[in-house]
C-alpha cells in the first residue's frame, strides 16, 4: 500500500492521543509539528471530522477528545 | 448567535458538574466540543487544536469544582469556556513560538463565530454504521479502533490489530475516503456538517 505521506500526518495529527511532559502538560502531536501551515488547516479538518464520527457513533454522544479528559480526571 | 435550548442545557449541565457530578461534565463536554473547535479554526496554523481543547477541559472542570467561581448569565460556561480556549491558544502559541503564522490583531478583531449546540443526530449515527460496515476487513478494523479508543496512541492501536504504523494509517485514509463517498451517496455531506 502507498498513500502520500503527507497524507499519513494528517491522519496521524487527527487522533486524541497527546503524550505529556513531566509537569502533566498536554503536548502537540509531533506529526502535527512536521506539517506546513496549510497541511494543519487539513490537520484541523480532519480532526473535526473525526470528533463528529467518535460522537455520532458513541452511546453518550462522546467524542475521543472528551473520553482523554475524562479518563484523566479519573486519574487525578 | 446562540441556541437558546441548547444554551440553557448546556449551562443547566454545568451547573450539576459543580457538584464534581463528572456524567455531567460529559455531557457538558459533548455538547460543547464541536462549536469549541469551530471557533477555533483560525488557530489552526499556530496551535494543534487538539492540544487547545482538552486543556480548556481540564480548566472548566477546575472551574466547575471551585465553590468560590461563580458563572452567571446566559450561556455563560459556553462563553467562559470559549475565553479560556483563547487564552489556552495564545499560551500554545507563545510556547512553541508560532506567532509567525498568525496576526494577532486579526485574532483579536475576529467575530465569536456560531455558537449553536449540536445534539447527537441518529440519523447521521445510523448512516456511518451502515457505511462503516461496507468497508474491507482491515480498513473497518483500524478505523473502528481509532473511533473506539481513540484516546490510545495510534502505535497502540496498530500493535493491536498486528499492523505496521503506517499501514494502521494508510487503511484509516482509505476508510475515510470511502465513508465520505458512501454517506455522499445516502446524502450525507460531512464537509457541510464541519463547516
Amino acid at each position: 500500500m502507498s498513500d502520500d505521506p503527507k497524507e499519513l500526518l494528517i491522519e496521524h495529527a487527527a487522533s486524541a492521543f497527546r503524550e505529556r511532559d513531566t509537569w502533566g502538560r498536554i503536548l502537540p502531536s509531533p506529526a502535527w509539528r512536521d506539517l506546513s501551515p496549510e497541511d494543519r488547516d487539513a490537520a484541523f479538518e480532519r480532526q473535526l471530522e473525526s470528533r463528529v464520527i467518535e460522537r455520532a457513533l458513541h452511546p453518550a454522544g462522546l467524542s475521543a477528545t472528551a473520553r482523554a479528559v475524562l479518563e484523566r480526571l479519573k486519574a487525578q | 448567535m446562540t441556541d437558546d435550548g441548547g444554551a440553557e442545557r448546556l449551562d443547566a449541565a454545568f451547573r450539576l458538574a459543580r457538584s464534581g457530578d463528572r456524567a455531567a461534565f460529559a455531557e457538558w463536554m459533548g455538547m460543547l466540543e464541536i462549536p469549541l473547535r469551530r471557533s477555533l479554526r483560525r488557530w489552526a496554523r499556530a496551535v494543534d487544536v487538539e492540544v487547545v481543547v482538552q486543556e480548556t477541559y481540564l480548566r472548566m472542570w477546575l472551574i466547575a469544582c471551585d465553590p468560590d467561581r461563580v458563572l452567571e448569565g446566559n450561556s455563560a460556561s459556553l462563553k467562559f469556556a470559549f475565553r479560556v480556549s483563547r487564552n489556552v491558544a495564545l499560551e500554545e502559541m507563545r510556547r512553541c513560538r508560532n506567532v509567525r503564522f498568525v496576526d494577532l490583531e486579526t485574532l483579536d478583531n475576529y467575530p465569536e463565530g456560531r455558537v449553536e449546540i449540536d445534539p447527537p443526530d441518529p440519523a447521521l449515527s445510523h448512516a456511518i454504521r451502515t457505511c462503516l460496515a461496507k468497508l474491507p476487513a482491515k480498513q473497518q478494523a483500524a478505523i473502528w479502533a481509532r473511533v473506539r479508543e481513540g484516546r490510545q496512541a495510534d502505535r497502540q492501536l496498530a500493535e493491536g490489530l498486528r499492523m505496521k504504523l503506517n499501514t494502521f494509517l494508510q487503511n484509516i485514509v482509505r476508510a475515510r475516503r470511502l465513508l465520505r463517498d458512501c454517506l455522499e451517496k445516502r446524502g450525507v455531506r460531512l464537509a457541510e456538517i464541519l463547516s
